[in-house]
């Protein structure tokens, strides 16, 4: 970006099996000095589809972003299904490294078969996204994906996510977690624009394997009553786990100060997927051509209008309950906000609950919380305190009881009646991410096996999670298939046997494991340089102080057993 | 016993309300309820009703805890408990 030019590099064979989360670990732990400043200049961003993203193989449009965080001061990956995902494999892009700092202005990069161009951005700097990415669309083509970072951004704030388009062309599908929109801001750059029309499409060595591969996770994909067509996820969305949650006791409400409340329904996916239907959304809903599950949906205003894009489960949580907020309207306006500014919706929920507790706004005002974000798009100094995320924010207003770990905010699962995600929250390089090692599967729902919320081994049952994890992020598939792979051991297979078929490799399921261990290991020997210690791999200390009611527990687990997931 | 029942997702879609008060000592009991009050339910519930073989998607929680870690269909209930009964259901 530093001196805006753009080049093609033939992969290198030691990177060419490698997709997604895989790749940008394995090139930001390569080329990122891991004690730089992640807005400085040494920092970059990388964007990378899956291995089989782009193929015909089903629920596979994701696209990995890898940086260093400004969140975490750690490594980071966060992953988006979208058609951007796709379009940037078919042009047989493996990878997006973005580096530099252009110092003067902002730039959109456009890139389609023949070229790479920079235009100059500032037509479009400093606007909500639900405005400019139809004004993208009409200057660049109506099918071209859209890559951004917003406003919140452009302030350098931690709480920045990327954001991609759905199938609408609505910004509401994000790579959200870490602050990495605030490092491609930072870069220079505020979109990326990609026109795959004439693109070669994916190459597939063994045409047959990818075949058989894929045939098998579909299979088992349409079996499994969470993944079917008609499933929970399917019928419901993400958003189905509120009332389930909520009844296990760990649906943190008020800052978490509470894991259960009666009030809890009235935001559920049962309550949201009968507002849609009565005002004309969509429901079920895709975030990329060819997925099969389809858990998303539109939500719109009364009469249909202004719609958002998905609330999903964590969203919803996040501006809802966690701030004592009931009610799906004030919670789509304030979803719509992160959105339009460029914001991860799980970090502004944590934020506006610490605001909350230090009495910036009271638990429950919806229009009080909205009016927090509205400061960002001002730009103004509270703006900026609250675009940085939950840690700041507590610390800026006196707070102690702030949730994260590693400085990110703690997602929709209170820890403490369920130890096993809290071993994941402690001890993945991401920091606080249910989605690095989901242990709510086996430990709540039943699936992949049955664990006792409350008995603190889990070392064993995380890590292995977190393992298998970091493949199905790097393989391009949704981690949504998970719940069918963990209960029909073809599906696993055929998702490994599909990647075989893509790369020409011979990886067997014991292979696609190691794998994930082996970027796992890459990731936290970035952190280790970076100067995280296992004193970075706990919980905030009142989740040991405070009981959390209704079952009046704390999060017991030995530092010993959370030491035990990554021994050395 | 007087227990709380709350139903979710599909069930709750099904039978037509969120929650009912039902007389029951036991889990079983409750479904055999569930089932009298709302015949639609009896398939959602159970692979063999005349067995009582109950659906492997059909999850309950008796006040937050999953009965898999407590006596299974054969816990006990008192006055007063939160039954929660629902299918296997996924999000994140």
């Amino acid at each position: 970006m530093t001196e805006l030019k753009a080049r093609y590099e033939e992969v290198p064979e030691k990177w060419k099996n490698l997709g997604g989360r895989g790749l940008t670990s394995t090139i930001v732990s390569e080329e990122v000095p891991p004690t730089c400043h992640p807005l400085g200049p040494n920092n970059k961003v990388v964007l990378a589809p899956g291995i089989v993203t782009g193929t015909s193989a089903p629920t596979s449009g994701r696209i990995s972003v890898g940086g260093k965080s400004p969140l975490t001061g750690g490594i980071k990956e966060a992953n988006a299904g979208t058609n951007f995902a796709q379009k940037l494999a078919k042009l047989g892009i493996k990878a997006l490294i973005v580096q530099g700092q252009s110092k003067d202005k902002y730039y959109l990069l456009k890139i389609t078969k023949d070229k790479v161009e920079f235009f100059d951005a500032k037509p479009w700097v400093g606007k909500g996204l639900y405005e400019v990415y139809p004004q993208l669309r009409e200057n660049f083509g109506k099918d071209v994906a859209i890559c951004a970072t917003g406003i919140a951004g452009e302030l350098g704030g931690a709480g920045a996510g990327v954001a991609f388009n759905d199938i609408d062309g609505l910004p509401s599908r994000y790579a959200g977690r870490g602050g990495l929109g605030a490092v491609m801001a930072t870069r220079g750059l505020k979109f990326i624009v990609v026109d795959d029309e004439g693109a070669p499409g994916v190459e597939i060595k063994n045409r047959d394997l990818f075949k058989e591969g894929t045939k098998k996770l579909t299979a088992a994909l349409q079996k499994h009553d969470i993944t079917k067509p008609g499933g929970t996820l399917n019928s419901y969305g993400t958003d189905a786990l509120i009332n389930v949650i909520n009844e296990a006791g760990a649906l943190p409400h008020r800052n978490f100060s509470a894991g259960y409340d009666e009030l809890a329904p009235l935001v559920s996916g049962e309550k949201k997927a009968e507002i849609i239907k009565k005002r004309g959304g969509e429901r079920p809903h895709v975030c990329s051509p060819g997925c099969i599950i389809q858990c998303s949906e539109v939500w719109v205003k009364e009469g249909g209008k202004d719609p958002v894009g998905v609330l999903e489960y964590e969203s919803v949580w996040a501006l809802g309950p966690n701030c004592g907020i009931y009610n799906l309207d004030d919670v789509g306006e304030l979803n719509r906000a992160c959105n339009d500014l460029g914001l991860d919706t799980i970090e502004m929920g944590g934020t506006i609950g610490v605001a909350m507790e230090g009495g910036i706004v009271k638990f429950g005002d919806g229009k009080g919380a909205l009016c927090l974000l509205e400061e960002v798009r001002k730009k103004s100094p509270l703006g900026r305190i609250i675009a940085n995320g939950t840690e700041f924010t507590g610390k800026a207003f006196g707070v102690t009881r702030i949730p994260t770990v590693k400085g990110q905010s703690i997602p929709a699962y209170d820890p403490r009646p369920i130890k096993g995600i809290g071993v994941t929250y402690a001890t993945t390089p991401m920091g606080a991410d249910h989605t690095a090692g989901y242990a709510i599967a086996p430990e709540i729902l039943g699936v992949g096996g049955k664990a006792d919320p409350m008995d603190t081994k889990k070392a064993d049952l995380s890590r292995a999670l977190q393992q298998s994890t970091a493949f199905i992020d790097s393989s391009g598939y949704c981690l949504f298939t998970a719940f069918a792979i963990m209960d029909i051991p073809e599906g696993f297979e055929g998702m490994v046997e599909s990647c075989n078929g893509v790369l020409g490799t011979t990886w067997t399921v014991d292979d696609a494991v190691k794998l994930g261990a082996k970027i796992l290991e890459t990731e936290r020997k970035f952190n280790k340089a970076a100067g995280l210690t296992r004193a970075h791999d706990r919980l905030p200390e009142f989740m040991r102080l405070e009981p959390l009611p209704p079952k009046n527990v704390v999060y017991d687990v030995p530092d010993a057993e959370l030491d035990r997931v990554y021994p050395d | 016993m007087t227990v709380r029942v709350k139903l979710f997702a599909t069930l709750q879609e099904l039978a037509g309300i969120s929650e009912i008060y039902i007389e029951a000592d036991d889990v079983m009991s409750v479904l055999e309820q569930l089932v009298l009050k709302f015949g639609n339910l009896k398939n959602e519930i159970f692979e063999d009703y005349d067995r009582r073989k109950v659906r492997p998607r059909v999850k309950v929680m008796v006040n937050g805890y999953n009965i898999d870690h407590l006596q299974g269909f054969e816990t006990r209930l008192i006055d007063g408990d939160r039954v929660a009964v629902f299918p296997v259901l996924a999000g994140g």
